[in-house]
């Protein structure tokens, strides 16, 4: 994995792009994991005919997850998440089994860069998108970085 | 008519009001399992995974994905709230805060509380937005993260 520096880290600055493919193997795989078995995000009868909603939407938690996929994968395992804010404002609707086309992207930029009792921050927007480029989750993101003078991160978070 | 709150004394009552979970031990296939979900179907980040691996990080051994925490407390009694039942509940948001990595053999205690609930019109009927706060710590009482979230209930 490679390492991300504060140095190098500029004001504007996009994140990588972190592309995903969501069917309900992934939400059910979630589902077990996160002992989140709730059936607006299971069973697409109950969701459209008892919910109201247009079909079985995708965990927010699970798109929190790929939100912090994409910050620590950008971080490299020298840097730190401190926090990370979502809000989940749109419905994302799964995509049909098998298929290999994104159906979510998260993305982000950087917005601020500070140094702080002697840690090295960078403040960043992210948000998930649509294959169609509608945001359905804004949010934002505090991490740590190490400088290339090796001066930070001293703590072990 | 004007429709009355849905937030009583009784509701409000549950602001602040802590409630304890039980200790949960974290265990290496919960960790596993976890990272695999929220990689698939692409392998899962070795940190997570590799004893061998992560024992050569920072790290020194395996910690749980930074998201973990969402699979956490889960067993802590629900308050109950005195509302009707919702047409459906929704997470609106996460606002996690991060302190200490997770590892295997680690007790959680999650500590529980609601910070604060509202009421909106929303276009098709009320809307409740309750605000949630979960404390983490582990077994030598250090926090390992904070949890804030947003529950709302369409009625």
């Amino acid at each position: 994995m490679t390492q991300l520096f504060w140095d190098d880290v500029e004001i504007g600055m996009e994140i990588p792009p972190y592309r995903r493919v969501v069917t309900l193997m992934e939400l059910n795989r979630f589902a077990g994991a996160n002992d989140e078995f709730v059936l607006i995000h299971m069973d697409r009868d109950y969701s459209q005919n008892v919910s109201r909603l247009p079909d079985v939407i995708v965990m927010g938690n699970l798109k929190y997850a790929y939100l912090a996929n994409m910050m620590t994968n950008w971080i490299g395992e020298g840097g730190t998440l401190k926090r990370l804010i979502a809000q989940f404002r749109g419905m994302d609707i799964p995509g049909p089994a098998l298929s290999t086309e994104p159906t979510m992207i998260c993305k982000g930029r950087v917005t601020n860069k500070y140094i702080q009792d002697g840690e090295r921050y960078v403040e960043c927007e992210v948000r998930t998108e649509t294959r169609e480029g509608q945001i359905t989750t804004p949010g934002s993101a505090i991490v740590i970085l190490p400088s290339r003078d090796g001066m930070s991160s001293n703590i072990t978070a | 008519m004007p429709q009355e709150s849905l937030i009583t004394d009784g509701v409000k009552a549950a602001i602040g009001v802590e409630v304890v979970g039980p200790p949960e031990l974290i265990e290496m296939k919960a960790i596993k399992d976890f990272a695999k979900a929220i990689n698939w179907p692409d392998p899962p980040n070795l940190l997570h995974v590799d004893e061998k691996y992560a024992e050569k990080t920072r790290f020194g051994g395996i910690i749980a994905p930074w998201s973990f925490y969402t699979s956490l407390g889960r067993d802590v009694p629900r308050q109950r709230l005195p509302l009707p039942p919702a047409r459906v509940g929704m997470n609106g948001g996460n606002d996690y805060e991060h302190f200490l990595p997770i590892r295997p053999g680690d007790v959680i205690t999650t500590r529980s509380k609601i910070v604060d609930i509202t009421e909106r019109e929303g276009r098709a009927g009320k809307l409740i937005f309750t605000v949630s706060e979960r404390t983490f710590t582990n077994q030598r009482d250090e926090v390992v993260g904070i949890a804030r979230g947003t529950g709302i209930s369409q009625y």
